[in-house]
């Protein structure tokens, strides 16, 4: 369970902590080079402004937080170890802080490629047995999950 | 209280794609076999990789420029984290912060049904993500397992976000009929409510006008105070939508009138409820503990895309009048009124073209739209095909019109060539403009323009009946009743109120 949290991807567990600070920040840590008029004239400009706000250290409560989006039990044990491992990996990613990024124009892609298509054309599916091989339980039709509470 | 209601309408429309957005698994709705439409893309497997489709993104240009709206000319795709069975990511690919559209608007019929009269809903975004799978829970109340069926992810799904400009319960379902309308037209969706292609959400409060102080609720400084905003899920149906929202309006008030409760006080949040049609009213959902958090940021996996000018006019170029023009043009050009243009067009792109043709043909609209929603929509129900497999196509029914419209037939006789033209096409002859002639010839059904032949018959007819003949000089005009069955058995293409008034003026003549 331990190892779930910390095996997610690194930028998950980054993105899981920014909102802490400010709602805004996952998608402005990630920089574009595409020029700037054209993010004005789209939807906003507000979100891709690089905010990184200054460290306040983590509390029980961010990851009691993070562990119920992620639906992960944790006991206190492993809150302590937990806030302590990504405060670490929190003031790593931090030390970004320190580059000058006024002039750098936001980026929303790691590579410069745009527009990879694929032509509307159904290809065969997996058969049955095979897309619920993996699955903790089935009844052979479909995948079974304890029961989510109904609303209604 | 007097109050405004307030809505914004956040409808989900699954797009006609063959295949599903970023994989190669058929894009069909198909309950009956779970879990046989995935692949490892669309199942979430490690190591998969999404491809966008290309049709999914056109279909989706199309429809934002039939809203109205700006299309961004760089837009990506972002992960929306939640966990859920039905997803089995852990997040959705949605659009967060550059949508691939934004700011149009939908015009909406005005509630008098007058034509012109419409109000602009304003759109906020529209954008392109992928549907989750279904989930079945246990209803038996022993806490069995759910099952998931993901045939359904990864079908590809727009959202349109409208504005917070619908001021009534009956206007949010006019919108929702609009855009099932225009998206229909537009063949980007099926919009099938009951499989789930077409979905909606509404976000209801209320603007409490101030009361002066008469003590009814509001407030009394004569100011206007908004109640929290309640966002009602799962409305799958026009008419969920508009007793949702007048139920939620009516509760809201109330709540009002006890907590005074309003958006903005500490501690008020945004509520979410579900809706029960069974029973007809909203139950709360989630408390605020559970309010959601999903972190979006850019998928790394999917590159942004760009649109072009060009691409655009391509896509303008290729597209159809819209319902809403042609209903305006349909009131303007062939003097049908606001009623009889949206029957018409309520039934679709191809009975529209169906009407158009015969009113084209026969030189009257108003005729044609008689005919059209009275004669051919009654048979169509009836027989319960398409337009487009009605026996009588419209080059058909044009020329018969023509004759009504010219005077060589009377409505009634018309009627009489519609009902041989499908009779005789049930028996298996097909109706033709020759066919009309002879069936014409065949019954006699010409309308007499001989005032010669006429007096004729009438002649013979009053010499006939001396007895009805006194009555009718004495003023007794029901008389003139034998009187018009005999003749019209003589001349039957004749005007009954033509041959009842030479009748009178013969008798008084004579």
């Amino acid at each position: 369970m331990l190892a779930m949290l910390i095996g997610l991807p690194f930028t998950w567990i980054v993105a899981a902590f920014s909102n802490v600070n400010s709602p805004d920040w996952p998608s402005g840590f990630f920089l574009r080079r595409q020029s700037l008029s054209s993010i004005r004239s789209t939807a906003s400009l507000k979100s891709c402004t690089l905010v990184l706000t200054p460290m306040s250290p983590l509390t029980t409560d961010d990851i009691r937080k993070v562990a119920a989006l992620a639906r992960l039990k944790v006991s206190d044990d492993e809150i302590g170890r937990l806030k302590q491992q990504l405060g670490e990996i929190l003031q790593y990613v931090h030390r970004l802080d320190n580059v000058d990024t006024s002039g750098v124009e936001p980026m929303a892609h790691a590579v410069e490629v745009t527009n990879v298509f694929r032509a509307d054309e159904p290809r065969e599916s997996l058969p049955r047995e095979q897309a619920l091989a993996n699955a903790p339980q089935t009844d052979g039709r479909y995948f079974l999950v304890p029961p989510i509470l109904n609303d209604q | 209280m007097k109050y405004t209601v307030v809505v914004g309408l956040e409808v989900h429309v699954q797009l006609l794609t063959r295949s599903k957005i970023f994989c190669g698994c058929v894009n069909r709705f198909n309950p009956d076999e779970p879990n046989t439409q995935t692949c490892p893309v669309c199942l979430g497997l490690p190591g998969s990789l999404p491809v966008m489709n290309d049709e999914a993104f056109r279909l989706s240009l199309i429809t934002a420029m039939a809203l109205n709206c700006q299309i961004a000319p760089f837009t990506k795709w972002d992960r929306k984290q939640y966990y859920y069975p039905d997803l089995p990511k852990g997040y959705q690919i949605s659009q967060y912060d550059l949508p691939f559209s934004h700011d149009g608007w939908l015009e909406v019929a005005d509630e008098s049904g007058d034509a012109g009269g419409g109000r602009k809903i304003r759109i906020n975004r529209a954008h392109l993500e992928e549907d989750a799978g279904k989930n079945t829970h246990d209803e038996s109340g022993r806490g069995g397992d759910s099952r998931v069926d993901l045939n359904r992810t990864g079908t590809p799904l727009l959202e349109i976000v409208s504005e917070p400009d619908i001021r009534s319960a009956s206007e949010a379902k006019a919108y929702l009929e609009e855009l099932h309308l225009l998206l229909t037209y537009l063949g980007v969706s099926d919009c099938n409510m009951q499989e789930g292609s077409l979905r909606c959400d509404a976000n209801v409060n209320l603007h409490i006008h101030g009361d002066g102080g008469t003590g009814d609720g509001g407030s009394s400084d004569g100011e206007t105070v908004a109640t929290p905003i309640v966002e009602v899920k799962n409305l799958n149906s026009f008419r969920a939508v508009e007793t949702a929202i007048a139920y939620e309006a009516e509760r809201q008030q109330q709540e009002f009138a006890q907590t005074g409760r309003k958006l903005g006080d500490p501690g008020v949040s945004k509520e979410t409820r579900g809706w029960n049609a069974d029973r007809n009213i909203t139950f709360a959902q989630r408390g605020k503990e559970e309010a959601s958090d999903y972190r979006y940021f850019p998928d790394p996996d999917l590159v942004p895309v760009t649109v072009h000018e060009e691409q655009l006019a391509a896509i303008r170029r290729e597209l159809r009048e819209f319902p809403a023009a042609r209903r305006s043009r349909f009131i303007q050009d062939f003097e049908l009124s606001a009623y009889d243009a949206a029957v018409i067009i309520n039934q679709g792109e191809a009975f529209a073209n169906y009407f158009e043709a015969v009113a084209q043909s026969c030189g009257d609209g108003k005729q044609a739209a008689n005919w059209v929603t009275q004669s051919v929509l009654r048979e169509v129900n009836e027989r319960q095909t398409g337009i487009s497999e009605f026996p009588i196509p419209a080059d058909v029914l044009g020329p018969v019109l023509r004759r009504i419209v010219g005077a060589e037939l009377t409505v009634k006789s018309g009627r009489e060539v519609f009902d041989h033209l499908l009779s005789g096409y049930d028996d298996g002859i097909e109706p033709s403009g020759s066919r009309i002639a002879s069936l014409i010839e065949e019954h006699g059904l010409a309308m007499t323009a001989d005032t010669g032949e006429m007096d004729a018959a009438i002649d013979a007819a009053i010499a006939e009946h001396d007895r009805a003949v006194a009555d009718i000089r004495e003023g007794k005009l029901q008389a003139v009743g034998p009187l018009m069955g005999k003749v019209m058995r003589v001349l039957k293409g004749a005007d009954a109120q033509v041959v009842r008034q030479r009748i009178l003026d013969r008798v008084n003549e004579t």
